[in-house]
């Protein structure tokens, strides 16, 4: 998990993420992964559709309101983010509305994570599925195929008092070789080429052999 | 209440812009709160036992070996390669293809299956793949000059040169050692629950402890090899001042600035530790009769610290000054009187360099296991991050700027001197390095490590805006990261280094430093501005000393020959 966390946050940075939103991209992909949800299938797909993007763009206009994106669009982490930083702001019990939102599943993190902070018990809807959790547990009901959806024209957000629990967390996943070269290719863009003067100067050895 | 806390008053911890400086950091020394200490009170407490569990070595010294560390609940196993490599193949850099001798540590004992697998991954390094039953992996080359030297001595029946030990220390140095998740290894947070886990970098310490021991083993059975009969055994003595060599480059700076929360928890342990001690009223007389034999102890193990760099030698000097001169008031001035470690720490602030100040802090924890160990509790961090809080205001966010940063507001980040440095990785082994802003083109490869410039564009940015933290980041996305270090500093004060860390003074070896003094390594030797090599275990027992030997003062060795 922890080299499934490195990459997303170096590919989300490639991808041209400032290093925050790498951050948050990259814990988000580490929760769906330990969650059995196709973290890293979801991020390829995510930041090949905004690669290079101004991410204030597709962040929420404000929080009040159905959200929207400024460009249109709502990135799911940008907009996950602003759903994390006004939970304490907002009643528990408020429904948040989202419209257009790329990879919609990416918003289950975030959701998933204010949930454990402040005990509660949300639901998401998107297109055909509903997907619960109180951080820790994930109750999915409806078409699993939307979990992979690559948008949905509206996500909801709404308070849920009456769950059962299914403990669906691991630890280690199985990765898709070609989703992984797909991240690697973006987060290799945070790469220098190596020159015989980086290699030198740059980590400050002279020495390439034993000297001792 | 105990009679360590009725004979305190307090004393504050040091204030994090004093502790949290370059310069402070790179005079950091290793205390009863380092790794490796806190590994072998556990090893000796908890009673556990080792074997050698395979030894397929040829005579020229090729094969594999097992070491297995049996505790109360469970077993490792370091499972170790040894190879035959060429003097012009031997390399320390991290871009390096081949080695002396290659290692993982097993999550139990092996069979045969799995030496089959490791056997076919191990020696590759970062080129193959390990499984979540290994929970390190790494690779050593000899010190070539000094392996000879035993190898040669001892075949002929006759002891190694001490003098010649000590100019080096070790006979193989480990130039990486992988843990948490490189590879294919298990994650930290499989085996942090584990009791003899839950301390930092426990891994990596047990794996190097039992290196140094198979290192010993394969040198002996060269040895006894080449010289038959007449070969004699290393004598223990000797073997114990030898410990494990490290180089370390700068693949370990980012680290420290990357785990704000973790090394706030190792600086306000000791920074914790040390006011405690400040605060005891008086000192028995066995706690001043501890202290001065360890510090004299300590005189002959910084006597043998030795470097080719000017500004350690420098360093080195000083302390030796500092160390002579607290040796000469401590005869004039018992430490019988009202808060004499307080008074002891505040009079070296006054007159002892910082080299000086904190190997005094680190050596007066030493009597007081009782008031510091546990500690030791409060070191890790299993936390995760947290979350944004999006309901502060900007005015509360410029006011923690302006009281945990006010370092770096003070840095006028307009001139080139501020911001000459940049940090980026090399696609070669995804190796950090630093580089010039102003004479390579990098700047699209810059890795945030200087949150100092960043947090004052975050400053800069928010001045006089009435919003919340919240509202502020829906259009503004990229001072997330810095938000998030700055709400940190509400619980975490220490999670900062306070110092301009891309300036062009900036040298990254303090980094290394401060880190690798938690780990509790000794001998600090840099090379350049930017690696160093360092001792870890010198003078600790072997596994099977352990039992009859002191496994927590070992750091401040007797004098040769003397009983221990």
């Amino acid at each position: 998990m922890n080299e499934t966390e490195a990459l997303a946050r170096r590919a989300a940075q490639g991808a041209g993420r400032s290093w925050g939103v790498a951050e948050d991209a990259a814990m988000a992909t580490r929760w769906l992964c330990a969650a059995n949800l196709p973290g890293l299938e979801l991020l390829a797909g995510l930041l090949e559709k905004s690669d290079q993007v101004t991410e204030a763009d597709f962040s929420p206009v404000s929080t009040t309101g159905a959200w929207r994106g400024g460009g249109g669009m709502l990135c799911p982490v940008l907009a996950g983010a602003a759903f994390s930083d006004s939970a304490t702001t907002r009643s528990v019990r408020a429904a948040v509305v989202m419209n257009h939102v790329l990879y919609p599943a990416f918003v289950m993190p975030f959701v998933g994570r204010t949930a454990s902070r402040l005990e509660c018990w949300p639901t998401v809807e998107w297109n055909t599925i509903e997907v619960s959790t109180n951080g820790g547990v994930i109750i999915i009901d409806g078409n699993r195929d939307d979990l992979n959806a690559a948008s949905a024209a509206r996500l909801c957000c709404v308070a849920n008092d009456d769950l059962i629990s299914m403990d669906a967390s691991s630890k280690r996943q199985r990765v898709d070789p070609e989703c992984w070269a797909t991240l690697s290719h973006y987060a290799h863009r945070m790469y220098a080429p190596a020159t015989e003067q980086s290699r030198l100067y740059g980590a400050g050895s002279t020495q390439t052999h034993e000297q001792c | 209440m105990s009679a360590v806390e009725e004979n305190t008053k307090n004393v504050d911890r040091r204030h994090p812009q004093q502790v949290m400086r370059l310069q402070r950091l790179g005079c950091a020394h290793q205390s009863r709160l380092s790794f490796m200490r806190i590994l072998l009170r556990r090893l000796k407490r908890e009673r556990w036992s080792f074997s050698r569990e395979a030894f397929d070595v040829n005579s020229d010294g090729v094969g594999h070996a097992i070491l297995t560390a049996r505790g109360p609940v469970r077993s490792y196993s370091l499972v170790a390669f040894f190879h035959q490599l060429a003097a012009e193949n031997r390399s320390d850099r991290v871009i390096a293809e081949a080695w002396d001798a290659t290692f993982t540590l097993f999550d139990g004992v092996p069979d045969a299956d799995d030496i089959k697998r490791l056997s076919a991954n191990v020696p590759r390094q970062e080129a193959g793949r390990v499984s979540h039953r290994e929970l390190s992996l790494s690779r050593a080359n000899r010190s070539a000059r000094l392996w000879q030297h035993v190898v040669t001595s001892l075949a002929r029946g006759v002891q190694p040169d001490p003098v010649k030990i000590a100019s080096v220390g070790y006979l193989m140095r480990t130039t990486a050692v992988y843990g948490s998740g490189k590879f294919g290894a298990a994650d930290r947070e499989d085996i942090a629950d584990r009791a003899e886990f839950s301390a930092p970098f426990q891994v990596e310490m047990l794996t190097v402890y039992l290196i140094r021991t198979l290192v010993r083993d394969l040198l002996q059975h060269q040895a006894t090899a080449q010289g038959g009969s007449a070969a004699v055994l290393l004598d223990p003595t000797i073997a114990r001042a030898i410990g494990i060599g490290n180089s370390t480059g700068l693949g370990m700076a980012p680290f420290v600035l990357n785990h704000p929360v973790l090394i706030n928890n190792w600086v306000m342990a000791r920074e914790e530790a040390i006011a405690r001690v400040r605060s005891l009223r008086y000192a028995s007389p066995s706690e001043i009769e501890f202290f001065t034999e360890i510090l004299a102890r300590s005189n002959d193990s910084i006597a043998s610290w030795t470097s080719d760099h000017p500004l350690q030698q420098k360093k080195i000097a000083t302390l030796q000054d500092d160390i002579a001169q607290l040796n000469h008031y401590l005869l004039n001035n018992p430490l019988t009187g009202y808060q004499p470690w307080n008074r002891l720490y505040c009079r070296a602030e006054q007159t002892m360099s910082v080299e000086g100040q904190e190997f005094l802090a680190s050596l007066m924890l030493e009597p007081y296991g009782e008031l510091v160990d546990g500690l030791v509790e409060c070191l890790s961090d299993n936390s995760g991050p947290d979350a944004i809080d999006g309901a502060m205001s900007l005015s509360e966010l410029q006011s923690l700027i302006q009281t945990h940063y006010c370092w770096a507001l003070d840095i006028d980040w307009d001139t080139e001197s501020s911001c000459t440095k940049l940090w980026y990785v090399s696609e070669e082994k995804l190796e950090p390095r630093i580089g010039q802003r102003f004479e390579e083109s990098l700047e699209s490869f810059e890795q945030p490590l200087a949150p100092g410039r960043d947090v004052f564009q975050l400053h800069k940015a928010t001045r006089g805006v009435d919003q919340t933290v919240a509202a502020f980041l829906l259009r503004h996305p990229q001072h997330r990261h810095s938000v998030r270090r700055v709400q940190l500093m509400r619980t975490a004060p220490y999670a900062e280094v306070r110092d301009n860390t891309i300036d062009a003074a900036m040298m990254p070896i303090d980094l290394l430093r401060y880190k690798l003094a938690f780990f509790g390594a000794t001998q600090f030797d840099p090379r350049s501005d930017r690696w160093l090599r360092i001792c870890l275990y010198a003078n600790a027992p072997y596994p099977e000393e352990l039992s009859h030997q002191d496994a927590d003062f070992w750091p401040y060795p007797h004098q040769t020959g003397a009983a221990v």
